[in-house]
């Protein structure tokens, strides 16, 4: 379910005939969903392909639309917080592009998530600083942003503890990984549609 | 086992903590910007309400200036030039004292006109009724335009700036089915009905729906139609007829 949610915010930009429109932020992240979403129904469950591979990609990837989303949305503002997140992130991931093995998957991956919320964190608390700051506010629940943040502070918040966990939780407990994986299913469920909704909000807006 | 149950226990206690300060923080930001939204919305109303106070004043002392300066001025010289072609007895000069007293004459009724229009000089004296009826008069002669206009309601009271804006209201809105809406025939009456006044315009032009034309326009006169009624807590309605326009404005609580 939450892979075929993922192709409804590119539908939606195909209905909306803005789908080249990279201008707008939440374009790149609905093709990073369908590419994700492609990936994981080909991939991993037709081909059976490991997603480690995706895991390494995906992190960057996301960090590089979020990046470029709240960097444009604060018009270009803040450059200095955004830039030692930046500098932080690169480093960080290629010191763990270097230190790859197969077996430290998971651990990559939280030590990315780690660096990625707290970006997330940051750069939403100066998002709403700024909306505070403007002399004209709209309506909340009709712009486009209001929805694609919501859902990322909630999937971000969500699943931060399991994207911490998941290596100790698999190499050194006897409990199923899936057990605590079904919170990042259901957190990613929401965000799909939260995602759907931001951009239908964005033809609106 | 019994660190596995800790280490669940830990787990879910931890991701229902982030979990709920997420939403805590979304709930907080959202009740926050309501009440800025509220605050900011007061703001503009009040902004608005000033504006149009400064206009209503502004108009009324540029409407005086050009008429007790510039057409007592333009008289004063229309006189020595009538007072010029009477002691003239060369033909060509007189033709030319003629056409300077016509001239003269056509830019007295233009100033008087715009001074008529930045202010009713009746509105203030004779109250809205009178001021709406030699305005729809005057559209008459002008247009070339059948105008008919019913008072059955004649005592009506209104404040100052419920009278002001209810004529700009009325004004602009018949100016714009002349403008743009081809009409040959305009209906106007005023009905009382519980606590509302109701002012109801009607015509036979080009039919146009009245929130959908105000969606898409670039103008301002839409829109100042709208923030007028805001203004004065009157509400404008449009009823759907088979041919031309019926627009209503209501104004509340009104002593009739």
């Amino acid at each position: 379910m939450a892979i075929f949610l993922g192709f409804i915010p590119f539908l939606l930009l195909i209905l909306n005939k803005r789908v080249f429109d990279i201008k707008e932020p939440i374009v790149l992240f609905s093709w990073l969903m369908i590419i994700g979403s492609l990936y994981e129904l080909i991939g991993t469950d037709w081909f059976q392909i490991d997603t480690k591979y995706w895991f390494q990609l995906y992190s960057l990837l996301e960090f590089l639309v979020l990046y470029y989303y709240f960097s444009y949305k604060s018009d270009y503002k803040n450059k200095n917080i955004f830039r030692l997140f930046l500098i932080l992130f690169v480093l960080v991931y290629v010191v763990l592009f270097f230190n790859w093995s197969e077996s430290n998957s998971l651990f990559r991956k939280a030590i990315t998530k780690l660096v990625t919320t707290s970006f997330v964190f940051v750069a939403f608390g100066l998002w709403v600083k700024r909306l505070f700051e403007k002399k004209i506010i709209f309506d909340l629940f009709n712009t486009s942003d209001f929805y694609f943040l919501s859902g990322i502070i909630i999937y971000f918040a969500s699943t931060f503890i399991t994207f911490l966990s998941a290596n100790y939780i698999y190499y050194n407990t006897s409990s199923n990984l899936n057990d605590y994986w079904i919170i990042i299913i259901y957190a990613n469920i929401l965000f799909r549609i939260l995602l759907s909704i931001s951009v239908w909000k964005m033809k609106q807006s | 086992m019994e660190n596995e149950t800790e280490l669940k226990l830990i787990f879910w206690i931890g991701t229902s903590i982030m979990l709920l300060m997420a939403l805590g923080f979304l709930i907080v930001v959202i009740l926050y910007h309501k009440k800025v939204y509220r605050i900011r919305q007061k703001e503009s109303e009040n902004l608005l309400k000033t504006s149009f106070q400064i206009e209503k004043r502004e108009r009324k002392r540029i409407a005086s200036d050009l008429h007790d300066g510039i057409i007592g001025d333009l008289n004063a010289v229309r006189n020595y030039v009538s007072f010029l072609y009477t002691k003239e007895f060369e033909t060509d000069k007189k033709s030319v004292l003629e056409d300077i007293k016509s001239s003269l004459d056509n830019t007295l009724v233009n100033i008087q006109n715009i001074s008529y229009n930045l202010m009713p000089p009746l509105l203030d004296s004779f109250g809205l009724i009178h001021t709406l009826n030699d305005y729809l008069d005057r559209i008459k002669k002008w247009n070339n335009i059948d105008i008919t206009a019913q008072y059955p309601v004649r005592n009506i009271i209104v404040s100052d700036t419920e009278s002001h804006e209810l004529y700009r209201i009325i004004q602009e809105i018949i100016s714009n089915m002349i403008k743009y809406g081809n009409v040959s025939k305009i209906e106007f009456h005023i009905e009382k009905e519980d606590n509302k006044l109701k002012f109801i315009i009607m015509d036979n032009g080009t039919s146009f729906d009245f929130y959908t034309k105000l969606k898409d326009t670039q103008g301002m006169g839409l829109k100042n139609i709208i923030s007028r009624c805001k203004q004065i807590g009157a509400e404008l309605e449009q009823i759907h007829v088979v041919h031309g326009n019926k627009i209503i404005i209501s104004l509340k609580n009104t002593i009739c």
